[in-house]
């Protein structure tokens, strides 16, 4: 498998450890009783740390699309160069600092990840190309 | 064509499915002409409108995952029985899940979710290994 394919395999556990942060610090506020119910008026979460985990799973959603369609163009056209290799890499190492920023509040560093990462998908974007 | 990408074919319609009941729910409670328009004053959800619009988002967040890990598995050719049976529990598990929330149904709603991401998981391993 190439080095591509196995950044977006991986990518999925890292998009279930978003989406877990997410929802057992959910859970952790409104009680796993109402999230089991069909949640109906549900209020939302007030917490800080629960907004910060939803926000930051939503950002993940804003940008895992076009990683997994640039991978997916890189394996069918056999693309793979070391531009698409370093931007898979870039994407998905800082999608991991990312959400750890976000939960623990340190700003600049956490736009700056969110910035190399996506610099990461312009490298896959012209390694597609080139 | 593999089971899996038949599988990922279908679950396609699936969300299409989850789409429209949704969209189903709302025009229901809010009516065409409201939809039609730019929807600024848009009602709070009642009930149904929301059971549809959080089952269709809770779709949302593991889809992406299925279609990436079935892509994975037919581009590096590695299907296997634990890709079969993952393809298999998570496409049924999320047809189940729709009118279990529609009808708010639990705790089996969070019970046949949570069944759905252990065919992610055997997809996952299947993929990998």
């Amino acid at each position: 498998m190439s080095f591509e394919l196995t950044c977006l395999v991986l990518s999925t556990v890292l998009a279930l450890i978003y989406l877990s942060a997410q929802t057992f610090l959910r859970k952790a506020e409104v009680g796993i009783r109402h999230d089991v119910g069909p949640r109906d008026h549900d209020k939302g979460v007030s917490g800080i740390l629960q907004g910060r985990a939803e926000r930051a799973y939503r950002n993940f959603l804003e940008t895992y699309p076009v990683f997994i369609a640039l991978v997916v163009a890189v394996e069918l056209s056999a693309a793979s160069d070391p531009l698409t290799q370093w931007g898979a890499g870039l994407y998905l190492g800082f999608r991991v600092v990312y959400l750890p920023l976000y939960l623990m509040g340190v700003p600049w560093l956490r736009t700056f990840s969110w910035n190399i990462a996506s610099f990461g998908l312009a490298l896959m974007i012209a390694g597609v190309f080139v | 064509m593999s089971a899996e990408l038949t599988y990922l074919i279908w679950s396609a319609a699936l969300g299409f499915v989850y789409l429209n009941v949704q969209a189903g729910l709302y025009r229901r409670q809010a009516g065409i002409l409201q939809a039609n328009g730019v929807r600024d004053d848009d009602p709070e959800p009642d009930v149904l409108t929301g059971r549809g619009t959080r089952a269709l988002r809770n779709f949302y967040e593991t889809f992406p995952l299925f279609a990436v890990l079935v892509l994975a598995v037919e581009l590096s050719g590695g299907q296997d029985a634990f890709t079969f049976w993952g393809v298999t529990v998570y496409f049924w598990c999320r047809v189940a899940y729709l009118p279990l929330y529609v009808l708010g149904i639990s705790p089996a709603r969070s019970i046949v979710w949570t069944i759905s991401v252990l065919g992610l998981v055997a997809l996952f391993v299947g993929a990998l290994v």
